[in-house]
């Protein structure tokens, strides 16, 4: 064996190590960094500062934290409940019965989520807000009734339902094609009428999943920050990721060490939640009921209701939907924002686009971006597939995979603002890696935040694909590496372009980790749509977050087709 | 045929491999001629298949040494992966690559090769296309193929680089009943035409006897019995053999007397019939408890079977049994007689024309030759 063959061994020996150091580093340190700084005074990267409980003092001494952890609880408790049962009415509606139009129903619910939480949040506060709210306007000049006070824990719930909706609807979707109709139908064939078997067939065995369900959205709603940020923080109702955001960056000089803490209530709080998630799913698979496709169940005759229901469903896309995009585009056409009349129709111009358009950060923001976009999903995709083939394809220890299949979904009880919390103080500590301020600690924010999704969408699809297909090519004289890129990688290139496509569209939008990184260097579209709400130039945001939403259609679209074409090859 | 002037292609010495718990092959050894057709048969996990990957190198062996044309390839401390190994690999699942077009799967191992220009490469995946009778398909998506012809695209790619051994991992097992009688002997004419030496793994006994030169029976990690085809089958010497090869008449004796100048030995059987058996190349004596295997389908019934056929049979040494006839079952090639002897139950595989009632008295003969004394 020549030296470099002998290398070229050791390096197919070393390379699993290596990707399993990466990924622990990754999800490790920030989160080390983390626990250790709650435990420290004074500020980051600064010299001085001691081993104390004094954040933790501080913190659970004050009346406010019981408040904001009370608040957050009851936030994200009503939300799931709420959008669980409208998710799970559609999906059920959809899936299960005679309604007209479902499939554009289906399309119309799946579309919503292009479009970012922080536009749907501005235009309900252009709607709603009691001072300019349109739909105020006219509920109290027309109807005669008070105006509704967006401002409050209400108004929160309410967006946030609005929201959330359609994630709740894909997950009950899952779970209701998941379900073996022939279970059903044996039911019906022993003299069990409609609704007791719904009771005692449909309603049991859905049960682990539902609640996987509810966990899973748990979780999103009580990291949300889009929704608490733009309506709490000017009412002043914090919640847990408001209340980080606060202490870490709005605060002079800001308390990190209180962040901190709430930083690690938050990680608990969600270890738990996440357990508590595997557990339902775990118990889910001994319900496992998939069965062979093309078996559809019989459809309910909902009679004369389907027009009802499709009645509802219209209702619910136009005014969930329909609705706040109007009213961005009215706002993005109008200099100041104002109740509709002769005299501002009158006044419409796209002159808050080209303002936008010559505006000097424009070209940068665009840049970072796009830059952001391109950079995060690309280098999380590569990470899952590396971690993939380590997992699934090389010869280490069942001990050493757990360990890696670990590390790799830890991140799911990561908050993106605790991750980005963490990176700033990792950061502000190693300051010989020049990376504070820039874009790339965003994207490595991103990579860490959707790890357990990467990895979990490439492994799946990784699995799917015969071991033997890859052995061959070694026998074939390819090495290993070569052979996982020249078979398995073109043979599950859908499904990395489907996870690299989620996660640049996840990175274009996302607000609260780019917010809590922020620099004048890395800035995004979706931070500069923040600041300037913030400095009150309404109109101005509106033309910048419909460009913004033309962006990140786009960017899909293009990603659909070549995942389209690559599938079809 | 002079195997022994032959050089062994491959040679496996004393391989050991575990994983986690299990020990999956213990101290297993044999070689390989040049030319050969050689299978390891066992039921599942025994340990064959481990055993071709790591001759592949898709698996490291613990202990031992593998040898391929005198290189050795893994001796669990230095080890040739398997793309540096002069293999020609089927696997079970045929592994076709669905990305790629027939041609393109073919050309794989000769780009890694990187020593052919493309008008070269092009020539030997014509020639191989030819060789296993896929010609005209080289542009079509490899999914496109049938079983059948994914099959032989499978074995066309392991053909290409003309590697020194070809390995084949039970390829005819996901085929249907009749294209795998058919594949059977594509690939038995095939491997003879081509000379290469081959190392088969099955779990089917007659894939074994149709395609192999010598088949070594595994059970456990270990080798149990390694012989010639004709010879596994016909005079097995171990009772996992005959069992294996479906004998299933099994009987328990004690030896008398042994006469080796006609190479004959008398036992007394448990059953009580005494019976005359040839000896074997191993050693027995007078007294020596033994249990002894005779083919179903070597028994005959006494005037009832057209006996004349068999020369052997009206020798003075043929052994004669008083039996009472059981059960009749027509399995039409044959008839499967569940017969009674003196308590002992046996089983005789008789002509569908011989048909007798239950209950009928019968003499079964055997002659000594087919009376097998296993090895104890």
């Amino acid at each position: 064996m020549s030296s470099f063959e002998w290398f070229k061994e050791k390096l197919n020996r070393i390379f699993p190590l290596g990707v399993s150091i990466v990924v622990g580093i990754l999800v490790l340190v920030p989160m080390g960094m983390l626990i250790y700084s709650s435990f420290r005074t004074g500020r980051p990267g600064m010299p001085g500062g001691e081993f104390s409980l004094i954040n933790y003092v501080d913190a659970y001494s004050n009346i406010q934290t019981y408040i904001t952890i009370g608040r957050s609880l009851y936030f994200a408790t009503v939300v799931t409940a709420v959008t669980l049962l409208i998710g799970g009415f559609f999906a059920w509606l959809i899936e299960r019965t005679n309604m007209p139009g479902r499939g554009f129903a289906y399309s119309m619910l799946l579309s919503s989520m292009a479009i970012p939480r922080m536009l749907f949040g501005i235009a309900w506060i252009l709607l709603l807000s009691p001072r300019i709210g349109l739909l105020n306007h006219f509920i109290n000049t027309i109807i005669g009734l008070p105006r509704f006070n967006i401002y409050s824990m209400s108004g929160m719930i309410f967006v946030q339902v609005l929201v959330e909706v359609p994630t709740a609807f894909l997950m009950m979707l899952g779970t209701l094609r998941g379900m073996d109709p022939s279970l059903e139908e044996a039911a019906a064939v022993s003299r069990s009428n409609t609704f007791s078997t719904l009771r005692k067939i449909t309603l049991p065995i859905m049960t682990p999943s539902v609640l996987a369900a509810a966990v899973y959205l748990f979780i999103i709603n009580i990291e949300v920050f889009e929704i608490p940020g733009l309506i709490g923080l000017p009412a002043r109702i914090t919640l847990f990721s408001t209340a980080i955001y606060n202490n870490a960056t709005m605060l002079v000089p800001p308390n990190h060490g209180l962040a901190n803490t709430y930083a690690m209530t938050f990680l608990l709080l969600s270890a738990v939640l996440i357990m508590l998630y595997r557990k339902a799913t775990r118990h889910s698979e001994r319900y496992s009921t998939i069965t062979g496709k093309g078996y559809r169940p019989r459809l309910i005759d909902l009679g004369p209701w389907r027009y009802f229901a499709f009645f509802v469903f219209t209702a619910f896309f136009i005014v969930t939907i329909l609705l706040p995009i109007l009213i961005l585009i009215y706002a993005s056409l109008i200099p100041l924002y104002l109740v509709p009349s002769a005299d501002v129709f009158s006044r419409m111009s796209l002159e808050n686009y080209i303002s936008v358009i010559e505006a000097p950060w424009m070209g940068r923001v665009l840049k970072n971006t796009l830059l952001l976009m391109v950079v995060a999903p690309t280098l999380s995709v590569l990470l899952a597939a590396l971690v993939a083939w380590v997992v699934h394809r090389t010869r280490i220890s069942i001990k050493w995979k757990t360990v890696i299949d670990i590390l790799s979904f830890m991140p799911t009880a990561l908050p993106s603002i605790v991750v980005a919390l963490s990176l700033l103080i990792v950061f502000l500590n190693v300051r010989f890696i020049p990376l504070y301020g820039t874009l790339w600690i965003i994207a490595i924010a991103f990579v860490i935040r959707y790890i357990p999704y990467t990895v979990r969408t490439v492994s799946a699809a990784v699995i799917q694909i015969h071991k033997e297909l890859e052995e061959s090519a070694q026998v074939c004289r390819a090495t290993e590496i070569k052979s996982f890129f020249k078979i398995t990688v073109p043979l599950v290139a859908p499904a990395i372009i489907n996870a690299w496509i989620w996660v640049a569209m996840h990175a274009g939008r996302a607000l609260s980790a780019a917010l809590l990184l922020y620099s004048a260097n890395n800035e995004v579209l979706s931070t500069r749509i923040w600041m300037l709400w913030f400095d009150g130039e309404v109109t101005v945001v509106c033309a910048l977050s419909i460009m913004m939403i033309v962006v990140l259609l786009i960017i899909s679209f293009i990603g659909r087709f070549i995942a389209r074409i690559v599938s079809r090859r | 045929m002079p195997d022994q002037e032959k050089t062994s292609i491959v040679r496996v010495k004393q391989i050991e491999k575990s994983y986690d718990k299990v020990h999956a092959v213990k101290g297993i050894s044999f070689d390989i001629k040049e030319g050969e057709f050689y299978t390891l048969l066992g039921p599942s996990g025994c340990g064959k298949t481990t055993t071709l990957r790591s001759l592949a190198g898709l698996e490291r062996i613990d202990a031992g040494e593998l040898f391929i044309r005198d290189q050795l390839v893994d001796n669990g401390r230095t080890f040739v992966p398997p793309y540096q190994r002069p293999i020609g690999m089927v696997f079970q699942s045929y592994a076709i690559w669905p990305h790629m077009t027939v041609a393109g799967n073919i050309a794989f191992p000769l780009k890694n090769e990187k020593k052919y220009t493309p008008k070269e490469i092009n020539n030997m995946v014509n020639d191989a296309l030819d060789l296993v009778q896929l010609t005209g398909l080289a542009n079509r998506p490899a999914p496109n193929l049938s079983g059948g012809q994914q099959q032989r695209l499978a074995l066309a790619r392991a053909l290409v680089s003309t590697p020194t051994v070809l390995l084949l991992d039970e390829p005819l097992s996901n085929l249907d009943a009749k294209l795998r009688e058919e594949m059977r002997l594509e690939l038995k004419n095939l491997t003879r035409r081509v000379g290469i030496t081959t190392f088969y793994v099955t779990h089917d006994q007659l894939e074994a006897l149709v395609l192999s030169d010598r088949i070594a029976l595994m059970r456990d990690g270990k080798i149990i019995e390694e012989g010639k085809q004709y010879d596994m089958y016909m005079y097995p010497k171990h009772s996992f053999t005959a069992d294996f090869f479906g004998i299933n008449n099994i009987l328990e004796g004690t030896v008398t007397t042994v006469d080796n100048s006609k190479g004959l030995a008398r036992l007394d059987l448990v059953s009580g019939h005494k019976i005359t058996a040839v000896t074997r190349d191993f050693q027995i004596n007078a007294g020596q408890k033994v249990k002894v295997a005779i083919r179903p389908e070597n028994i005959l019934f006494e005037k009832v079977s057209s006996s004349e056929m068999f020369l052997d049979y009206q020798k003075e040494d043929v052994n004669k049994i008083k039996a009472l006839v059981k059960e009749v079952v027509f399995l039409g090639d044959y008839i499967d007689y569940r017969v009674i002897a003196n308590e002992t139950p046996l089983r005789v595989r008789a002509h569908p024309e011989v048909l007798l009632t239950g209950e009928a008295s019968v003499t079964l003969m055997f002659t000594p030759k087919h009376v097998c004394i296993l090895q104890p």
